[in-house]
């Protein structure tokens, strides 16, 4: 089964070239995913001083309004984008293409497209957030927590980079690096904002 | 004694296909076609958006109309039908 859908959805790439679309919105949304939920917990802890059920249900809250928005959003992006190619193709061919492979999988790739980012922002953000899981049913406090989501965050920011470079074919620890950067500065306008409040 | 039909062994097409599916996928569909046992193809012209593509299946009582509905469904158009040939 898993090898029947690794080649369907290959074979959508293939007749729609939206595989390129797809690991940009996974690195994307994966992006905002890190950094919302990052911004949260940090803002909850510097600014408010919440609880950790309060930081684990804004940030559930945001993880599920992050993949909700992300799949609407591309869907509705992406299904636009392949209508105008096939729009396209069919004024060049002068014949109608419903029902053709490249329809099909024109379709089908919006629909992944829309998966991916969902499920990457929310995984994202759920995976920062998950020393907060374990302080919940008390197996941390919410000082280790705070300070392992950080780490996660950071670790995962990394990742993002070293995946981007990967993909550039330019140097991965630099791309990595930069990406550690977006998270400093975030952390650095919300230190910042607590020090004017 | 009535002779026997002859079937279709040899045709050559000229399609207009658009870029993807590429001449690679596209005579890999035609090739799984039912009495089809060699299929070639030759990029003749490159548009903006579509390839002009001379396609030669070869084989054993080929079924037209299944090739004609793998085209269209490829989103391809038979311009025209260049050679025919039927056989013993």
């Amino acid at each position: 089964m898993f090898s029947r859908l690794r080649k369907s959805i290959s074979g959508i790439f293939r007749y729609s070239r939206a595989e390129e679309y797809s690991r940009r919105y996974a690195v994307m949304n994966a992006f905002d995913g890190v950094i919302t939920v990052l911004g949260i917990i940090f803002g909850s802890v510097l600014l408010g001083q919440a609880a950790v059920k309060q930081i684990l249900a804004a940030g559930i809250g945001a993880s599920i309004a992050m993949g909700i928005s992300g799949a609407s959003g591309t869907y509705m992006t992406e299904k636009a984008e392949q209508e105008r190619k096939i729009k396209e193709i069919e004024e060049a061919m002068l014949v109608k293409l419903d029902g053709t492979v490249i329809v099909k999988a024109r379709e089908r790739a919006a629909i992944i497209s829309a998966i991916v980012d969902s499920l990457s922002a929310m995984l994202a953000g759920l995976v920062v957030l998950t020393p907060y899981f374990a302080a919940a049913i008390e197996l941390l406090t919410s000082e280790i927590a705070f300070h392992l989501s950080t780490i996660i965050s950071f670790a995962l920011l990394f990742g993002l980079g070293i995946f981007l470079g990967k993909i550039a074919k330019k140097d991965i620890i630099r791309s990595g690096i930069k990406s550690l950067v977006v998270g400093l500065v975030t952390l650095l306008l919300i230190i910042a904002l607590n020090l004017i409040l | 004694m009535s002779k026997r039909p002859l079937a279709l062994s040899r045709l050559v097409l000229d399609i207009l296909k658009p870029h993807i599916p590429d001449l690679i996928d596209f005579c890999r569909e035609l090739s799984s076609i039912k009495g089809v046992k060699k299929v070639s193809g030759v990029v003749m012209e490159v548009d903006v958006e579509t390839d002009t593509v001379k396609i030669t299946v070869e084989g054993k009582d080929i079924d037209f109309e299944e090739i004609e509905e793998r085209v269209k469904t490829m989103g391809a158009a038979i311009h025209s039908v260049d050679e025919v040939v039927f056989e013993e």
